[in-house]
């Protein structure tokens, strides 16, 4: 499943530190701490200088450790040296021996990644604290605010030289609701409503008459746009790739995806149309920066620009 | 200029909690004097050690930060007697009893409002014309966003309940939602607790209380944890979901739907929750009593109102959905 907590992450990395200082055979020179969001991943990465008098031979084992992937790079060259890796299949656990015969001889200088599942919803609490904007009280544009900084600022900074938390997620709800709501006309809500008391009415007579006055009411726009390809045409507009136009991500956060909002407080979801869109940005933090503030903009007037174009253009 | 970044939020909901930091370079100082209103009240601190600050009414005073160059806050807030305040947050670098450097914020924390402006004695409803005088007139003249809930209360001739239609629609809802979980659950093993949780929550009756809110907070945060980190899943749910509601329909109630997603909207950011419920009326008139239960979107309930009596006239006897016997905004 993956650690859940800087702590936890810091236990494994002494041990790995430990192994490798206890073979005698690399002095450690720099730690790092890269946490890959996107793919649920810690990389702790070591610069280590091989020790000039020490054997050649031998294994690291890793096996009490649940590791993802390790990689060797050497210097100078910049070459893999995966060759040295042979994988161990615990009951439990994968991970990793390494075999230091196999390591370039030449090299001066070797970089160990270790790559080590996470949950990364778990560990992004754990040192990210993140706050953005639920509501708007502007009517005419709508800003939501982004914000997220490092919570324990000093524990990563004791243990490690560099960290880079990358693409932490942010998702927020930007209400669209009103917009359609205004757009919508009057007339049009009329006729929604004539087809829906037909769809309802068993009696024929009675059908016959809705049927008369859904007719009067076309009759007064014959040129108007069919009612079933304004609902098809406004239902485009929540297409991800289509409501992203009107999303603009600024500063120190980017957009990366959007989906229809959760509708929990109607209980039935109203599948027709979302009343909120569902915004993933990201952001990165590192120990130089530790804090990242942004703003997602909303075209609100784009938007509306849209819908009316949908309930109006053929 | 030592100061390199600086936040506050511009505007918040009162109840939300409001992030804050300041980073600085090259900037020697003995302390950070903090004064925020008193109506807020630090929540979180970041980068400063539990022995170098100290609270007192008002005022957050750090004696020394971990790291140099940054301090990090958040402040807690409650929802306020005015529903609409402007507040200001001032950061002071302090040496030798000097200010060196002064931050202001100005913070608009806001909330939604619901009033009624108006109950008639009575009001007439005109079947066949579709005319309603007068209406029942509540309206939001806070900033934020209200969802509102119509209670009928026992006392009230007139009951709330749901069309024919939407009874139908429901239990097809149901069976569709259950064994969409069911096969959702095998895709994604790692999230069967959440749409475990999903499941119950559509499929089990709900209303603004205290318990219902909190767990609905819960399940809201975890989703969106969900839709964050695995897009795949917030896809296939979406899909799932829309799949049943698609299913458990005639085509023709999509057009109900539609209506009812419009009729669910108020002007002054007002949502009414349930617009399909309705009343039963007839050619003899009936005691209405109403209760008005609404929310913020943080989910914290507002206070419930409960209106006077009106009497509703009718020509006929025919269902009228409750909504239309109230102006949402004006």
């Amino acid at each position: 499943m993956g650690i859940e907590s800087l702590s936890k992450f810091l236990k494994i990395a002494k041990k790995i530190d430990s192994l490798i200082e206890k073979s005698k055979k690399f002095n450690i020179e720099s730690k790092d701490l890269r946490l890959k969001s996107g793919d649920g991943l810690l990389e702790y990465s070591l610069i280590a200088i091989p020790q000039t008098a020490s054997n050649t031979k031998g294994k690291i084992s890793f096996s009490d450790i649940d590791l993802h992937r390790i990689s060797i790079m050497s210097y100078p060259g910049f070459s893999e040296n995966q060759e040295s890796i042979s994988r161990i299949e615990g009951d439990l656990t994968k991970s990793f021996s390494l075999d230091v015969e196999k390591l370039r001889t030449d090299a001066e200088q070797f970089n160990f990644k270790f790559e080590i599942k996470c949950k990364i919803d778990s560990i992004v609490k754990d040192l990210v604290r993140r706050d953005h904007q639920i509501d708007s009280a502007d009517d005419e544009e709508n800003t939501y605010w982004l914000h997220a900084q490092i919570r324990k600022l000093k524990d990563l900074k004791d243990a490690l030289r560099k960290v880079d938390l990358l693409d932490i997620p942010f998702a927020v709800n930007v209400a669209v609701h009103q917009d359609i709501k205004t757009k919508f006309p009057t007339r049009r809500r009329r006729e929604l409503e004539l087809i829906a008391k037909w769809a309802h009415e068993h009696d024929r007579n009675k059908k016959q008459l809705i049927s008369m006055e859904h007719l009067k009411l076309k009759r007064k726009r014959p040129k108007e746009k069919e009612i079933t390809n304004v609902l098809r045409d406004l239902q485009n507009l929540f297409i991800p790739f289509r409501f992203k136009s009107y999303i603009e991500v600024l500063k120190d956060f980017n957009y990366y995806d959007c989906q229809r909002g959760a509708d929990f407080y109607d209980k039935i979801p109203f599948r027709t149309f979302p009343k909120w869109m569902a915004v993933i940005s990201r952001t990165d933090l590192t120990i130089e920066k530790p804090v990242s503030k942004g703003e997602l903009v909303y075209k609100k007037g784009l938007f509306q620009e849209s819908i009316e174009k949908a309930l109006t253009k053929k | 200029m030592p100061i390199k970044s600086t936040f506050f939020p511009k505007e918040a909901l009162q109840g939300q909690d409001l992030p804050s930091h300041v980073t600085w370079s090259d900037l020697k100082f003995d302390s950070i004097q903090i004064h925020h209103s008193t109506t807020m009240k630090l929540e979180e601190l970041y980068n400063v050690s539990s022995e170098d600050f100290e609270i007192s009414e008002g005022i957050v005073k750090i004696n020394r930060v971990q790291v140099k160059g940054y301090v990090g806050l958040v402040f807690s807030t409650k929802i306020l007697p005015e529903m609409s305040v402007h507040q200001l947050i001032e950061f002071n670098f302090i040496q030798n009893n000097k200010v060196i450097e002064k931050i202001e914020f100005n913070v608009h924390l806001f909330r939604p409002n619901i009033v009624i402006h108006k109950v008639p004695d009575q009001i007439v409803v005109n079947l066949t014309s579709g005319a309603i005088t007068d209406k029942i007139l509540v309206r939001n003249l806070g900033k934020g966003t209200a969802y509102i809930e119509l209670e009928t209360i026992k006392e009230s001739e007139l009951q709330k309940k749901r069309p024919e239609f939407f009874e139908r629609f429901l239990h097809d809802f149901f069976e569709g939602i259950k064994l969409s979980m069911a096969s959702l659950k095998q895709s994604f093993e790692g999230q069967s607790g959440l749409i475990e949780r999903i499941e119950s929550f559509l499929t089990t009756p709900f209303k603004f209380e205290k318990k219902a809110l909190d767990e609905l907070n819960n399940l809201e945060k975890d989703f969106q944890v969900a839709i964050e980190d695995d897009e795949e899943f917030a896809e296939a749910l979406n899909e799932s979901l829309a799949e049943v509601f698609l299913r458990s329909n005639e085509v023709s109630n999509l057009y109900q739907f539609v209506l009812d997603y419009v009729n669910s909207i108020g002007k002054e950011k007002i949502l009414i929750r349930d617009p399909f419920n309705v009343v039963k009326l007839s050619n003899k008139p009936a005691k209405l009593r109403v209760k008005i239960r609404s929310i913020d979107l943080l989910k914290q309930m507002c206070t419930d109102i409960e209106l006077p009596e009106v009497t509703v006239i009718a020509n006929k006897e025919s269902e009228i959905p409750i909504f239309k016997l109230f102006q949402w905004g004006k």
